[in-house]
């Protein structure tokens, strides 16, 4: 099969093409700039699911320190992009904030993830606690528990829709891989994927991995857009929002978390006018998810393009048929 | 030639010894029966021999090739790299996944495509992919299941589970094979075919194959030598004429003094 096809084709111009829409809406005026920082939070919150569906979802590990590496990446940018006031500046400190965050999941994961059980979710419970002390503790670097507030805003909503597009794409290529169905059959049972000879630890130290750097890459755009950092925002309530959006996508579907993140997201805009009701209203609509879908929107169905175009003469086997079969 | 060399392997699980000083060997190519009483610890020989547990006393050497490597104390996952697959006793099949990802998974670690090439689906990436989706078509077609490659494996019969767990470990391209109790709860016509099937692997593969089962038929049909065990020891090994006629076997099985 060729790189150039179909499907590759047909998800180039939906990404295009849905860029488009968005130009338009805001050029238009119907994205105002009130609508514009849902947007973007809806991209952040994309960016943020689709990483921890890819640790809590995929390869079968509970993660409740999402928080703590947003975290790191959010206070990376804050920091440098203070002192290097430029687009550049602002790359290199997104990097440095994946590659901080990338750390501390391999000083977290590799001694954890060896165990069974819930050592892991305690553990990134532990972990993200202390990376929001520490910044707390540290007030030279971070202005301890006042944050940083006048941070360079480059990011804009191209910005965040271009990272979450990549995010999705990377993942989504992952777990449609060899390495990811290795990751996969972790989750269904580790036992039987260690008698085929897979590394577990390492699948699952590398999805932890990739959920952690992408969380910082959300960390960064949420500083740059917003401007105002503090340790408040980075709270255990933070990972669980996170979690929620995950759960109620479907455990173990990127398009789950990406629907579900877009529709909490346009939910939160229409019960603002509610007030103190919102909160009511969206456990309520979450309770109805439970009892009605327990696994979730989506369930851990993908949407897929080449299902899409499938026709009967294509050969049983070829790659364009595997994508989803799962309910066959 | 000795492919898998068992000396002196001794396991304990606090005061009580499972498996007790058992030396064995089995050959290039060989079809190996292992029986013996419910208890007699021929699953936990198993774990061990793949990393499941680890050893308390003895020594494992597995030579595949040219050069032979200690496995004990090695993980499960080490051990299946110098090709030792296996089967188990409850099926462990990915239930949620096709027949055809089950397999492919067997094959991950043999000719996978690497991270780089996943994240950005190079050209490497599809060409690895369409390598692994033909080899594994190729050998569900010889076990007659091609047309059943896109089912859930939970939605399998269970003769067929048992089966795509055998074809699975094929697929990691094992020289040992271990086969716990394939013919559990199989009617006589389907543990008749398993057997053709064992028989099957055994002369058009590349591999010994050790057999635990209950089914006297399955193993004494197809087995060209037979280890018993009882109580952690080894109490016989021979051909199976010879192990039908052994008096500590006949005890084990029927009980006397």
């Amino acid at each position: 099969m060729k790189i150039i096809n179909r499907t590759n084709i047909g998800w180039l111009i939906l990404i295009i093409l849905t860029y488009v829409i968005l130009e338009v809406l805001t050029f238009v005026g119907i994205i105002d700039p009130f609508y514009e920082i849902t947007v973007v939070n809806i991209f952040i919150n994309i960016i943020l699911a689709v990483g921890l569906n890819l640790i809590v979802g995929f390869s079968g590990q509970l993660s409740l320190g999402h928080a703590g590496f947003m975290a790191i990446g959010a206070y990376a940018t804050g920091i440098l992009l203070s002192n290097i006031p430029s687009t550049g500046g602002f790359i290199i400190s997104i990097l440095m904030g994946m590659i901080l965050a990338g750390l501390v999941a391999l000083v977290v994961g590799i001694p954890t993830l060896r165990l069974k059980g819930d050592y892991f979710a305690i553990a990134t419970l532990g972990a993200s606690e202390i990376i929001r002390v520490a910044i707390l503790n540290l007030p030279d670097l971070t202005n301890g528990a006042v944050g940083i507030s006048g941070i360079p805003l480059i990011a804009d909503w191209r910005f965040a829709y271009f990272a979450a597009t990549l995010t999705i794409l990377v993942v989504s290529n992952y777990i449609r891989s060899s390495p990811g169905r290795a990751t996969i059959s972790i989750r269904e049972d580790e036992i039987a994927a260690e008698s085929l000879s897979i590394q577990t630890t390492y699948y699952k130290n590398l999805a932890f991995l990739i959920g952690a750097v992408t969380a910082a890459l959300a960390g960064s755009i949420h500083t740059s857009y917003f401007g105002v950092i503090n340790p408040g925002q980075f709270t255990f309530n933070k990972s669980i929002d996170v979690l929620i959006i995950v759960v109620f996508g479907g455990i173990g579907s990127v398009t789950g978390s990406i629907v579900a993140a877009i529709a909490l997201g346009i939910i939160n805009v229409y019960l603002q006018q509610f007030g103190a009701l919102r909160m009511i209203v969206y456990a309520l609509v979450l309770i109805l998810i439970m009892i009605f879908k327990p696994s979730g929107l989506m369930g851990n169905v993908e949407f897929s393009l080449s299902q899409l175009f499938k026709r009967p003469q294509d050969v049983p086997g070829s790659i364009e048929n595997m994508e989803q079969e799962k309910g066959v | 030639m000795t492919l898998l060399k068992v000396e002196n392997v001794t396991k304990n699980f606090g005061g009580l010894t499972a498996i007790s000083h058992i030396n064995l060997e089995i050959n290039r190519n060989e079809l190996i029966g292992l029986i013996g009483p419910n208890g007699a610890g021929k699953t936990t020989l198993f774990n061990l021999l793949t990393g499941v547990y680890k050893p308390s006393e003895g020594s494992i050497s597995f030579k595949p090739q040219e050069e032979s490597y200690e496995l004990s104390g090695k993980n499960t996952s080490k051990i299946g790299q110098k090709g030792i697959a296996r089967t188990f006793q409850n099926i462990r099949l990915f239930k949620d996944l096709t027949v055809l990802e089950n397999v492919r998974i067997g094959m991950h670690t043999e000719q996978g495509a690497n991270i780089f090439h996943s994240f950005f689906r190079t050209k490497e990436f599809y060409r690895t992919e369409n390598e692994m989706t033909e080899k594994a078509m190729n050998l569900l077609k010889i076990f007659n299941m091609e047309d059943k490659a896109k089912y859930k494996a939970s939605n399998l019969p269970y003769g067929d589970q048992r089966k795509l767990e055998i074809v699975r470990a094929l697929g990691t391209n094992p020289k040992l094979l271990f086969l716990d109790e394939p013919a559990a709860g199989m009617n006589a016509k389907e543990s008749n075919e398993l057997t053709q099937l064992i028989q099957k692997i055994h002369d058009e593969f590349d591999l010994a194959i050790v057999l635990i089962e209950h089914d006297m038929k399955v193993i004494m049909n197809i087995s060209e030598r037979i280890y018993v065990l009882e109580y952690g020891k080894k109490i016989a090994e021979g051909t199976s004429q010879e192990i039908q006629k052994n008096e500590h076997v006949i005890r084990a099985y029927l009980g006397g003094d």
